[in-house]
């Protein structure tokens, strides 16, 4: 479904992708560690088109086609959805209009017929209910006046409306208590399936025990530097990053 | 400018000629006090503070000759009709006269009186010119008493004690500017008595690629307890000159909104004034300001306070595309007296083109010593993450630019309390976003 290939990026001058290779497939969930500042983030940003990183070398193929080459809504529309580690805030813009507008504008690119008010707002109700979430939420601006909780909660209500084929959930359980992050974590797994695919960047063990990993990949400094099973993750939370720190600056002198 | 000022002496001249028999009634010696302040005042250059950021040169560069009434049948139904409003007395006026058969001020409720200054001033010669020049208070007297000296025709409205006028009052103002540039001096009077109520809504629109000066003044006094909603449509061509001169009066407990949407218009000057003058009223000023082209809005306005306990509220923002330049100057003046005042005043503004550009200032002058007041100012462009976002959910860049910018102006179209008027202004709005981006595409 997914294949990065010796992806290299930068934001301004500082590269910060030096060389990603990953490949995924569809029914596969993907989880993606590291420290703080490995590239983790970045990685999300790019696959989703943000404007202010450039990739500067290696391809990305979605589907058989070049990914890089498409707007961020040409993305969404081809079903790449990011989960944003920071929701913005959309003052002005009703919640409920915005993903009635979102919903629209890719069934008109996917040539499929618009949907009323009407029938939105029975899909709204059902979504709702995943995430545990008042329909009242929906009356107010995009994230304005939400609680971190609140605004990841949303971020998956919109993720079960938009129904993507590959999801990137970027640090969604950052900041969550237990409940938001079981609400948050029952959500992607319900909306998991053997035609799509998961990519998990976190910071924490934790939330893999709700949302089981098929793979374990370990950024360090830009590069995925270790892969493995769910395994892979329980180690890091016992012995840290600093021993596949170790292990790589020694891989980089030998290499 | 000497030459100009001269001009506009001769012009009065000829227009005197013009009256005839009316030059005898009490008005005229109004009109001939206003000339004669005039001919000792001088047009404003850019030298004077409060015009010091405009092309007055603009002013001077055209003769503009006096606007004629409009010859009978050349304004049709249709040409009114993208400007009218539902359920609305309706007074037309055609180049700054009255246009009886365009307008709709049959069946007025008791109380309720509507019609044309030149009627009202033909019909009680004595008392209408008392109620004049009450109000106009502003620091940028030129123009008002341009005005006033050439003051024959607008809008008197007289909303007498205890009476509510449940329909609103549509004041329409179309230029016809044909072959030379023209001018209208549009005078209107609103009165409204002791807890009456009323809902005004003037409109100002060009219909000709001319150039045209629109100079118009609009007194509102109020009485005590009285509520007034306004709302001002400036829809000038972008050959067209606009300058207003608002001031309102207030009396005890009396509230006031006023909404101004300014479209239109080359030139655009638009002085506010509300004068706090009774204990506990209330004053709401809001602008929403689209600019496209080289299109230039001055904004001044004044809030002053003489009374305790008034609140004040004010909100001007502003879209800019292309080389537009806008003006901002907000001032509140509460007087020793005022105490327990509470002023807001803010001014926000979004730029879409790196050649707009903004100047924005508060001036607060405050001699009373309890007193809430703040005020505040923001220039910014559209939010990139805020785009990226609604993009990253398969909205189009288009699409999300346009629903960012309609949030924007929403804050204050959202305001508007007649339903009807903010499906029209909600078009209009949207054809202004259309243009914008059109010439950002192009550009």
């Amino acid at each position: 479904m997914l294949e990065i290939k010796n992806l290299h990026a930068r934001v301004e001058n500082t590269e910060i992708l030096h060389g990603i290779n990953l490949t995924v497939n569809p029914g596969e969930i993907h989880a993606i560690m590291g420290p703080n500042g490995s590239g983790k983030s970045t990685l999300a940003q790019v696959l989703s088109g943000h404007e202010a990183y450039e990739v500067t070398q290696g391809e990305v193929m979605y589907q058989g086609q070049d990914l890089l080459a498409l707007s961020p809504d040409e993305r969404a529309v081809a079903g790449v959805f990011l989960a944003f580690q920071y929701p913005v805030e959309i003052p002005g813009v009703n919640s409920a209009y915005f993903l009635r507008t979102a919903l629209n504008s890719m069934r008109r690119a996917r040539g499929d017929d618009e949907v009323d008010a009407v029938d939105f707002l029975a899909l709204l109700r059902e979504k709702l209910k995943l995430v545990e979430m008042d329909e009242k939420f929906l009356s107010r601006p995009v994230n304005q006046g939400f609680s971190g909780g609140e605004k990841k909660r949303h971020e998956i209500l919109q993720m079960a409306v938009l129904d993507p084929v590959l999801s990137i959930l970027d640090e969604t359980d950052s900041g969550l208590d237990i409940d938001a992050l079981r609400i948050v974590s029952n959500g992607v797994s319900a909306l998991h399936g053997p035609d799509k695919a998961s990519i998990v960047i976190t910071h924490y063990q934790r939330l893999l025990n709700h949302i089981v990993p098929d793979f374990v990949h370990v950024i360090l400094d830009g590069r995925i530097v270790r892969s493995g099973d769910k395994n892979l993750a329980l180690e890091l939370e016992e012995k840290g990053y600093d021993w596949i720190k170790k292990d790589h600056a020694s891989d980089a002198v030998t290499a | 400018m000497a030459t100009n000022h001269n001009a506009w002496l001769e012009k009065f001249k000829t227009f005197e000629a013009s009256l005839n028999g009316q030059s005898s009634q009490p008005i005229h010696q109004i009109r001939k006090a206003a000339i004669s302040e005039f001919e000792q005042t001088s047009l404003p250059t850019s030298a004077d503070e409060a015009w010091k950021t405009v092309n007055v040169s603009m002013l001077s560069q055209s003769d503009f000759s006096l606007a004629q009434p409009h010859a009978e049948g050349s304004i049709t139904a249709e040409t009114l009709a993208p400007y009218l409003l539902p359920d609305t007395i309706q007074l037309v006026f055609i180049n700054g006269y009255f246009a009886k058969d365009l307008s709709q001020i049959s069946d007025l409720p008791d109380g309720v009186r509507a019609e044309s200054l030149a009627e009202a001033l033909n019909n009680n010669p004595d008392t209408v010119p008392e109620q004049f020049s009450h109000v106009v208070g502003s620091e940028q007297l030129t123009f008002t008493t341009l005005n006033t000296a050439f003051l024959q025709d607008g809008a008197y409205i007289h909303i007498a004690k205890n009476t509510v006028c449940e329909r609103p009052i549509h004041l329409l103002f179309l230029s016809q500017a044909e072959n030379t540039p023209t001018v209208t001096h549009t005078r209107n009077l609103i009165i409204a008595e002791d807890n009456s109520q009323l809902t005004l809504i003037e409109t100002y629109a060009g219909i000709n690629e001319q150039t045209y000066l629109t100079n118009s003044v609009t007194e509102f006094l109020a009485g005590d307890n009285a509520q007034i909603d306004h709302y001002k449509l400036e829809l000038e061509t972008l050959q067209g000159i606009h300058i207003a001169n608002q001031h309102a009066k207030l009396g005890r407990s009396t509230n006031i909104t006023s909404h101004a949407f300014s479209i239109g218009g080359a030139f655009v000057r638009n002085d506010v004034s509300a004068h706090l003058a009774g204990e506990g009223c209330e004053a709401t000023v809001n602008g929403l300001y689209l600019l496209e082209g080289n299109q230039h809005i001055d904004n001044y306005t004044l809030l002053e306070h003489a009374e305790p306990h008034c609140p004040s509220h004010e909100l001007y923002k502003g879209i800019l595309g292309d080389r537009s330049r806008a003006i901002f100057r907000g001032k509140i003046l509460v007087h020793q007296k005022a105490q327990h005042t509470d002023a807001y005043q803010k001014n926000e503004n979004l730029l879409l083109s790196d050649n707009a550009r903004v100047n924005t200032k508060p001036q607060l002058e405050i001699y009373a010593d309890q007193v809430k007041c703040s005020h505040g100012a923001i220039i910014g462009q559209l939010n990139d993450d805020a785009l990226f976002y609604l993009q990253a959910r398969g909205i189009s860049k288009t699409e999300a630019q346009s629903m960012l910018l309609k949030a924007f102006a929403d804050d204050i179209v959202d305001r508007v309390k007649i339903a009807s008027l903010r499906q029209h202004l909600e078009t209009i709005i949207q054809a202004k976003f259309d243009r914008l981006y059109h010439a950002k595409e192009t550009a």
